[in-house]
């Protein structure tokens, strides 16, 4: 069997007494959509922004492409991307100017043509030139994801991007995610408070709470699990739940 | 360390200024104004005032130039990081391959530009208005020029760290870092140890003749 792509175990990390992730495993198995799903606060950001090596876990292992991140961190950042609609790119430069950084940063190959593609497949060519911090939330978020899809990322963590983004784009953002991974095969790990989001691209999903996994599984089997008819039911009976089981140890992937 | 890397970050930052000239107010007005103000304060002391007067002033044009390479060198550092900070793009630049000590050399490289901009137009400024050589120094200029840098880019490091440490709303310390150690830097306490070598000389002397004289004392 092919090793997964990411695999995350026993991870915990907290800050003073706050204890942000705790225990958390889950593994992506090549040319899977993961999504990450739980309220604000449970741990999901923490949990990316350790799976992207910014934050040095308490204890718990991350291995990806199965490297040791720890160990091999420069070289798996270069085969993987990230994007979250809480970080910007800087607003002084061009759109073309800010894709040309990064695309050096990530060291892209014929990025000129790169450019256009990545611009292509969004939909914002026209706003090639314009300043970056002229552009609406929404056009600031494609850019953000042309960034991540420079260096034909075999990992891209999502960090809901569909947020700002009005219902037609948002769709045509889900189209781009799914069309990524059935073409380039990239794996992506999609974090979102949209469930529709969840429902229509996520192969599987890990439901955090208070920094622990609770369940992880297909979407039927997340209903099944929680009784519930639809995942945002179960995202607000997790959410307004405050003493729900949780599910220790390995959580069966 | 990847130069790839460092080129692409120094780049990131030169289209910041390309883009937006408004930024070299900071870098070329500010300071000449600075040397406007101790260049004719100098020169009204030295008309106005008998022998009796401490000579060392005449240095505070040298300390006006040296001083802006420390400090201009410190604010590449923190301001780099500072831009990052108020675009929200941290982030995205620690997720991408680039290491500290990418990062940090990219910061020393606009330091050093920073640096080499503004002292280059202290000093040409400085010969017309004030008869004041800094290049009669020669080629001792250099280590000097040198620890300068280096200082300022130590004191960058710090500020950063205490932004880190403290979140943005210690951003000022960014500005405030070096003035700490103002009334302690080498750039004037040096000039006055020139001029206390130059023999207790009571003869008024401009800062170009007095600094060379020193320097070779």
């Amino acid at each position: 069997m092919e090793n997964p792509v990411l695999q995350v175990s026993g991870l915990t990390k907290s800050f003073g007494d706050v204890v942000s992730v705790n225990n958390v495993s889950f593994e992506i198995r090549r040319g899977e959509i993961l999504g990450l799903l739980g309220a604000n606060g449970a741990g999901k950001t923490t949990a990316i922004n350790m799976l992207l090596g910014i934050v040095s876990p308490n204890s718990g292992t991350i291995k990806v492409f199965g490297k040791d991140l720890a160990e091999s961190r420069i070289e798996i950042l270069r085969r993987m991307n990230f994007c979250s609609t809480y970080t910007q790119l800087p607003g002084n430069l061009r759109v073309r100017q800010n894709l040309y950084v990064f695309g050096k940063l990530y060291r892209v190959p014929d990025l000129k043509n790169r450019i256009d593609e990545v611009l292509e497949m969004l939909e914002i060519s026209h706003l090639r030139e314009r300043v970056s911090g002229h552009l609406s939330a929404g056009e600031s978020t494609r850019l953000n994801l042309c960034k991540s899809l420079l260096n034909h990322p075999e990992l891209l963590l999502l960090d809901e991007p569909t947020a700002s983004l009005d219902p037609d784009i948002a769709d045509k953002v889900r189209k781009v995610v799914k069309k990524i991974r059935d073409e380039e095969g990239a794996t992506i790990l999609y974090t979102s408070h949209n469930m529709r989001d969840v429902e229509e691209v996520c192969d599987r999903v890990v439901f955090m709470h208070k920094g622990e996994v609770l369940f992880a599984g297909t979407s039927d089997e997340v209903l099944e699990h929680f009784k519930q008819d639809t995942l945002e039911d179960v995202f607000i009976q997790v959410a307004r739940s405050g003493e729900i089981e949780t599910q220790k140890g390995e959580v069966e992937s | 360390m990847s130069l790839t890397t460092v080129g692409a970050l120094v780049l990131r930052y030169l289209y910041l200024y390309t883009r937006t000239p408004i930024r070299m107010v900071e870098l070329l007005f500010w300071p000449l104004v600075n040397l406007l103000v101790w260049g004719y304060l100098t020169v009204f002391l030295q008309k106005h005032t008998d022998d009796s007067f401490p000579f060392e002033i005449t240095f505070l044009i040298g300390a006006v130039v040296l001083w802006e390479i420390l400090f201009r060198a410190q604010q590449g550092v923190a301001i780099f990081f500072l831009e990052d900070v108020w675009s929200r793009n941290l982030l995205n630049i620690f997720a991408a391959p680039v290491t500290n000590a990418d990062y940090l050399c990219s910061t020393y490289t606009v330091g050093l530009m920073r640096a080499g901009v503004t002292s280059v137009m202290l000093s040409i400024f400085a010969l017309p208005l004030y008869s004041f050589n800094i290049f009669s120094l020669s080629w001792s200029l250099i280590p000097f020029v040198f620890n300068l840098l280096v200082f300022g880019w130590a004191l960058g490091m710090i500020s950063t760290s205490l932004i880190v440490r403290w979140g943005p709303a210690a951003e000022s310390l960014a500005w405030a870092v070096p003035f700490l150690i103002q009334p302690f830097a080498a750039c004037s306490i040096r000039c006055r140890r020139f001029r206390w070598r130059c023999n207790g000389s009571r003869r008024p002397c401009p800062a170009r003749i007095s600094l060379k004289e020193c320097a070779t004392d």
